[in-house]
């Protein structure tokens, strides 16, 4: 299991993933369900505090904040680092004790939904900073449970998204080892955000809430 | 966003919809299936609250002391507890929902000394969160707040006639008698205003339900009182729920067997996740403004819960379905002498003191923690009895003030400071202590 060995280290892996998270603003929010909440990170060994503030756009994540947040997750570096990777359900570390959550639950569960999808970004992120050592080899459980998809539409889109993904896959293993999917799901977001009419969150602002 | 085809009211959505959510996440756990069983089949009873009120079937609303076997029994009926959305909103929906019922209630004249669990009700009436009545029942159990409760249910919209059920303040024959000729005498009033007829053995099939029930129900108490105890303590309340809102239904016979079933697997796997070092009997009104802080308790501080007052089911729940007498006998005896806190919220002290004792003694418990909701007047009155008690028996009491619906008399880092303090300062040392010896 990995383990963190300093406060730089869990910053440099953790946090820089966080503070990735406002490039995918429009995104986070249709699965945060557009709840305009501040989520609180408490982690231990080693220590390392962060804020996912969704009250602003675009979101901000603060790593300085003592803010309490509406809803909080606590929780040990390495555990954290294993719900990332989709190594542990969320469920799975709630009930064996290493994840601690606090708040509304129905606040929460609009945040969890984003672990369900974080598994698939993770990864990516983790060689694109050099750091492809932190991935665990393993299976990985389940994250949720049955989501029968309701109508056609969705249906249609979830299949159609699944063979872009599938196609990222090939292009990645087989011609582009370096292809960076945060962008391609950044670019997703935009014509997401385009489409629904609000504004584009410029590239300059998102760095500007890389707040650390 | 609509729920089952049609638009809500905002509140039931957001249940609705967090209640999923959780179901969802919470069956990815293969091994915590007493929890996910207690989402999906209150899911289950939601379904069937909404499709019946769609197909406008005739709704009762009851206060917290009733257990509804006989609206079951009514067939076509829509039973809804009037504190059930408040409850929901606390532990499976948006706990500030809970608290704007809350300031409704008060804002519109009812007294700030009400239980929450009744002014959260009451806010939820005024809201219009359950449709229309066709008639009340009102119950003068499980403490004194019903009366203002009863009474608000009664000044509702379209002024549904409402049949009131009295307990008396003593526990003894006489008493269950009385309250199962109110019993008898509730079935033509029910039957009058919701133009359903209450057939006796549907009504001796949903008191078979009961009792299978009341079996998983006692096996579960079993499973929880062993050292270590395995399952979350945040489960320990559930029994509360499950007598108020799914008494004599499919869905609260599955959710006891899954709970117990839970437990035992638990047991038998002896797996654990953290170190038990407390174990407590925790004497009140459970946290549900935040149910999670269990965890916290039981993984910050080792602090476990196997039972609280709202999970003790007592021997009393046994209803004897031979004939009508003794199944209207055995429903009053359960709900007045078996109901968490009607049992021991009535007359005397005896049964809240003496109960204490004995969940002390079986569960094994070091310590007790009396979380002292506001409202409960009764226990307040008693307090000085109790403390003598526990003083007597050698038992380390915690005791505070808090509100299980509203965070804002005793905050969470209030109470986590109590507990905290409590049990590193006493109860810890004090094992240490006795290990020495």
């Amino acid at each position: 299991m990995t383990r963190f060995n300093s406060v730089a280290e869990a910053d440099q892996v953790i946090g820089g993933f966080l503070r990735e998270l406002p490039r995918l603003d429009p995104l986070i929010r249709e699965i945060v369900q557009h709840n305009p909440l501040v989520m609180k990170l408490e982690l231990s060994d080693p220590p390392l505090d962060a804020e996912l503030d969704l009250t602003c756009t675009p979101l901000a994540v603060r790593m300085d904040s003592s803010a309490s947040g509406a809803v909080g997750l606590a929780g040990s570096c390495s555990d954290f680092h294993r719900v990332l990777l989709g190594q542990l359900p969320v469920a799975v570390g709630i009930n064996r004790k290493k994840l601690l959550v606090r708040g509304s639950t129905a606040k929460m569960m609009k945040v969890v939904s984003l672990f369900y999808v974080v598994p698939y970004i993770y990864p990516s992120y983790l060689e694109s900073i050099g750091r492809a050592d932190l991935l665990e080899p393993g299976e990985r459980p389940p994250l949720h449970g049955e989501r029968p998809l309701e109508g056609t539409m969705n249906k249609i889109i979830s299949a159609l998204a699944y063979l872009a993904g599938y196609g990222l896959g090939l292009l990645k293993r087989n011609l582009t080892p370096r292809l960076d999917i945060l962008a391609a799901l950044e670019a997703m977001g935009q014509g997401l955000s385009r489409a629904a009419g609000q504004p584009k969150s410029e590239p300059a602002a998102a760095s500007g809430a890389e707040i650390k | 966003m609509t729920v089952l085809g049609r638009s809500r009211p905002r509140e039931w959505e957001t249940i609705w919809n967090t209640l999923t959510e959780m179901e969802c996440l919470f069956s990815a756990d293969p091994e915590g299936t007493g929890l996910s069983s207690a989402l999906s089949n209150a899911l289950h009873l939601l379904r069937a609250q909404f499709t019946r009120a769609d197909a406008g079937q005739p709704a009762v609303w009851y206060n917290l002391g009733f257990n509804p076997e006989l609206l079951w029994a009514l067939g076509g009926v829509n039973p809804f507890c009037v504190s059930e959305a408040a409850a929901l909103s606390s532990i499976g929906g948006d706990q500030a929902d809970t608290e704007a019922f809350i300031d409704l209630a008060e804002a519109h004249g009812y007294s700030s000394d009400c239980c929450s669990a009744d002014k959260a009700g009451i806010g939820a009436l005024l809201k219009g969160l359950y449709p229309d009545p066709a008639c009340l029942v009102g119950i003068s159990t499980p403490c004194d707040s019903q009366v203002a409760v009863v009474q608000a249910m009664a000044e509702q919209r379209n002024r549904a006639p409402l049949f009131v059920i009295d307990v008396p303040p003593y526990d003894d024959e006489r008493t269950f008698r009385h309250v199962a000729a109110q019993l008898r005498q509730l079935i033509p009033f029910l039957e009058q205003h919701t133009g359903c007829k209450m057939e006796w053995d549907k009504l001796r099939q949903v008191c078979e339900t009961t009792n299978r029930t009341s079996e998983y129900l006692w096996q579960w108490m079993e499973w929880r009182s062993a050292v270590p105890t395995m399952q979350p303590s945040k489960l320990a309340a559930f029994t509360m729920v499950l007598m108020i809102t799914f008494s004599g239904s499919s869905w609260g016979m599955e959710m006891a067997r899954a709970l117990a079933e839970d437990a035992r697997r638990k047991v038998e796997s002896g797996v654990r996740y953290f170190e038990e070092k407390v174990r407590a009997i925790w004497y009140q009104d459970p946290v549900w403004w935040d149910i999670q802080i269990y965890d916290w308790m039981e993984g910050e501080l080792g602090l476990v819960v196997p039972i609280d007052i709202f999970g003790y089911y007592a021997s009393e729940g046994w209803i004897d379905t031979s004939d009508e007498e003794s199944l209207l006998y055995g429903l009053a005896r359960r709900m007045v002498n078996c109901h968490p806190m009607s049992r021991q919220f009535r007359g005397t002290m005896k049964h809240y003191i003496e109960d204490f004792l004995v969940l002390h003694r079986q569960f094994h418990a070091d310590c007790g923690i009396m979380a002292g909701h506001i409202a409960c007047k009764h226990s307040w009155g008693g307090i000085g009895l109790f403390k003598e008690a526990c003083k007597k028996a050698d038992i380390p009491l915690l005791v505070f003030e808090f509100d299980m619906f509203d965070p804002r008399i005793l905050t969470p880092k209030e109470l986590q400071f109590e507990l905290k303090r409590f049990v590193q300062d006493i109860v810890l040392p004090r094992k240490e202590r006795a290990a020495r010896r």
